[in-house]
């Protein structure tokens, strides 16, 4: 056994200790990066020449000193699959409740100036026409009521269609930056693999591609799997995202045409495929919901313009076939005529109801009497008047299949299944943001980096450090001694 | 449990972001006086103030058509009241010149004044509301009643000589307003209902009165014919009067109805939308305590360190 053997022992004492301070301060620098694993190094004793620690029985061969095995991050991957879950329930929750929330701003259903209010207003202004109905300020009134009530509706549809295609951007401009995070992790799988062939750890970039699926998963819901080989997939409803080195891009397909408004609007397919794209959870679906919902269990955006355009439509055929029934006031040269619309009749969606053009031109034209008007005879006559009074006490209105019950309450239902839907998005989202935290912290709790803990971790390296060197220096004065002594 | 610290800073986070929520939500309740924000905080409750806000608004609708239709019927009374007065005047007249000590130059001065009180009631029947005629049905825009060629027309057609299907079909001409949910009232009494058709209407028998008046002598017994029939006529405009009073009553009773329900509206509202004062500084005050609790353990805690104590 050589003399110099002493000072290699001290000098891999050295080596590690400060490969451990170096590790700490990595740790204590990263404290507050997002995604970071802590990492420990795993300290080993080195197994001699012989195979043997230490030969006790002729004390020849003590032990050969210390080296790092290894510098492990602490994670569980429980967690880490557990998280993406979560997290891509509570962004789609909360883009969701951000949405609804919108929507009741656009339909102003907690305000004063709504569309319930503008058919009260148009109903109540008639009633008071029919206690003088020849009075035109009067029938001018109903007229300005009328077209309150149309141009409220207009906005509304016209707003939310703005809304649809807005969301329609966001799906556009979130396919590519989920394609662009894709091939992120497809170039990490990469390096990752060829680093770790050699045996190693490539910790950071471990991070790194950890963090990069856990941000594509609040857009769209993903599950991974590692296989024993080092490949990383990542997986949208078990068809591959990303596989090891090999992207499939998400394309877009405009296969959406509103019937209304004929714009298109685009869906997710797989470009290796040319199959739809089955997404599960993630902003991604709140946007498509959103945008496409159109039953009471999916509300978005086309199952509320349907109700205004119900709505809209009754309105139209109601108020047409009782004005047309009904007898108009003469004004200027027009004498008293029957079968005049009140509204547009070709007009019949929310965004475009509008006032006939005989309307528009004057109030004479709402036909209050039941009788022609002539010489002496049924100036005041408000028979058909009550006829709009009567169909604002019916509650048996239909459109088509669609049973609209009266006008107001149809509307007021449909701002309470918003409200309701905007409620339970809230709700689910604060219930989901709990366990969403519940997770961080388990987590945390396992991969952060606490600083007190590498406070220690530093006096504890400092003094092993301290003390290899003071062997270093121990042996240097016996090597010293021995070679004086000659 | 291990903890990091960013899961220390992230939880002191948390708990600030709670605690000073609730602080905007219970500063904002004692602010606004109302229990939420917005519809979708309670939709149910939301929904329920909405259903009531329209019951409400349909009660403040009716109030109004109320009120117009009381200025309708109180004007239908005053001009109904009049033509009382007048019939009085003309029966009072009449049965003074019955007299057979009444000279012919007396009884025309008698008939001058019955063709006075004539025109009057004509012109009460020609009177109007808003500028609206109220005894035409719907016709509002001319005097029903008029003279022409020496006949005198309702809405254009001769009453002496009007049958019966055309008095009803001018009868039904009713202006009904909606006084309460599914409650209509019909606000106008046509002249006719007043006056009658045929040869013995109000107006003839006047005249009748006044020619007989004119005879020399003077045939008693036709005079007292023709004052009995207006006696008929009369005790027809006191019907009409009673009408319209019940009419009046029935306005009072709906409204006094209305009122009770509105108000009954109003607390139900309040009941649910409105926050009781005390309560909502109260829960503001524990929210500030939370808060400032919060912010001061978090402060402390966040800020220890193992470092502070080694050396």
């Amino acid at each position: 056994m050589s003399n110099f053997y002493g000072l290699e022992l001290a000098s891999k004492s050295l080596y590690a200790s400060q490969k451990a301070i170096e590790t700490t301060a990595h740790n204590i620098a990263n404290v507050n990066t997002e995604g970071y694993s802590r990492q420990v190094v795993e300290l080993e004793a080195v197994v001699n020449y012989n195979g043997l620690i230490y030969d006790s029985k002729n004390a020849r061969n003590v032990g050969s000193g210390v080296v790092i095995s290894n510098i492990e991050q602490v994670r569980n991957e429980f967690y880490d699959k557990l998280y993406r879950k979560e997290i891509s329930i509570s962004s789609e929750l909360t883009s969701k409740n951000q949405a609804y929330s919108y929507i009741e701003e656009i339909m102003k259903s907690s305000s004063d100036s709504n569309i319930t209010n503008d058919i009260t207003s148009l109903f109540n202004s008639m009633e008071k026409l029919s206690l003088d109905s020849e009075n035109m300020i009067l029938r001018e009134q109903v007229r300005q009521d009328a077209i309150l009530l149309t141009d409220n509706l207009n906005t509304t549809a016209e707003n939310l269609y703005q809304f649809q295609s807005q969301l329609n951007n966001n799906v556009i401009a979130l396919t590519g930056q989920i394609n662009d995070m894709a091939n992120e992790v497809a170039s990490l799988n990469d390096m990752i693999y060829k680093y770790e062939l050699s045996g190693n750890k490539a910790n950071d970039l471990r991070d790194q591609r950890n963090l990069l699926v856990d941000q594509i998963s609040e857009k769209i819901g993903v599950t991974t799997s590692e296989g024993a080989d080092g490949t990383f997939k990542v997986l949208i409803n078990g068809f591959s995202l990303v596989d090891h080195k090999t992207v499939n891009q998400i394309t877009l397909k405009q296969d959406i045409t509103n019937p209304v408004t004929n714009e298109k609007y685009s869906s997710l397919y797989w470009g290796s495929t040319n199959t739809k794209v089955n997404i599960q959870s993630g902003e991604m679906k709140a946007l498509t919901d959103m945008r496409d919902g159109n039953s009471v269990d999916r509300i978005g955006v086309n199952y509320i313009i349907g109700k205004l355009d119900n709505l809209a439509g009754s309105l139209v055929t109601e108020f047409n076939a009782i004005n047309r029934a009904g007898y108009t006031l003469p004004y200027g040269s027009s004498s008293s005529e029957t079968g005049i619309d009140f509204f547009n009749a070709a007009n019949t969606h929310a965004f475009n109801i509008s006032i006939s053009s005989e309307l528009e031109e004057s109030g004479a034209n709402i036909a209050a009497s039941s009788q022609l008007i002539s010489d002496f005879s049924n100036w005041g006559n408000n028979e058909n008047l009550q006829s709009f009074m009567n169909l604002r006490e019916s509650d048996s209105i239909t459109f088509g299949s669609e049973s609209i019950g009266d006008f107001e309450s149809y509307i007021e239902n449909t701002y309470t299944q918003i409200s309701f839907a905007t409620g339970f998005a809230a709700s689910r989202k604060a219930s989901q943001d709990s366990i969403v935290s519940y997770v961080t912290n388990q987590k945390d709790s396992v991969s952060g980096v606490n600083l007190d803990e590498e406070m220690l971790n530093l006096s504890r390296y400092q003094k092993s450090y301290q003390a290899a060197a003071k062997l270093m220096a121990v042996i240097d004065e016996m090597l010293q001694t021995l070679l004086n002594s000659f | 449990m291990r903890i990091s610290s960013s899961m220390m800073t992230r939880q002191a986070m948390e708990n600030i972001e709670k605690s000073y929520s609730k602080v905007a939500n219970t500063s904002n309740q004692v602010a606004t006086g109302k229990r939420y924000a917005s519809a979708s905080e309670s939709p149910v409750d939301f929904h329920m103030v909405n259903s009531l806000k329209l019951e409400q608004g349909e009660i403040t609708k009716y109030f109004s058509n109320i009120e117009n239709a009381r200025v309708s019927v109180s004007d239908t009374e005053i001009a109904l009241k009049d033509i009382n007065e007048s019939f009085q005047r003309i029966k009072e007249l009449s049965s003074n010149a019955m007299n057979a000590s009444v000279s012919l130059s007396d009884r025309e001065a008698i008939c001058i004044e019955i063709e006075q009180c004539k025109q009057q009631i004509i012109s009460n029947l020609n009177s109007q509301s808003a500028g609206r005629f109220l005894f035409g049905g719907f016709n509002s825009k001319f005097p029903p009643i008029k003279e022409n060629a020496g006949l005198l027309e309702y809405n254009g057609t001769v009453i002496s000589t009007m049958t019966d299907l055309e008095k009803d079909s001018f009868i039904s001409e009713k202006v009904v307003v909606n006084v309460s949910k599914g409650i209509k009232v019909d606000l106008k009494i046509s002249a006719l209902e007043i006056i009658g058709t045929g040869d013995n209407n109000l107006l003839n028998n006047i005249d009748k009165i006044i020619s007989e008046l004119r005879n020399e002598p003077l045939s008693s017994d036709e005079l007292k014919n023709q004052v009995d029939i207006l006696d008929d006529h009369f005790d027809n405009v006191l019907l009409q009067l009673t009408k319209i009073g019940a009419t009046t009553n029935r306005l009072d009773a709906i409204v006094s109805q209305l009122t009770q329900k509105q108000t009954a509206i109003s607390e139900k509202i309040s009941g649910i939308e409105d926050i009781d004062i005390e309560e909502a500084i109260l829960n503001y005050k524990l929210a500030e305590q939370a808060y400032n609790s919060t912010l001061s353990i978090s402060g402390k805690s966040i800020q220890l360190s193992l470092m502070d104590y080694l050396r």
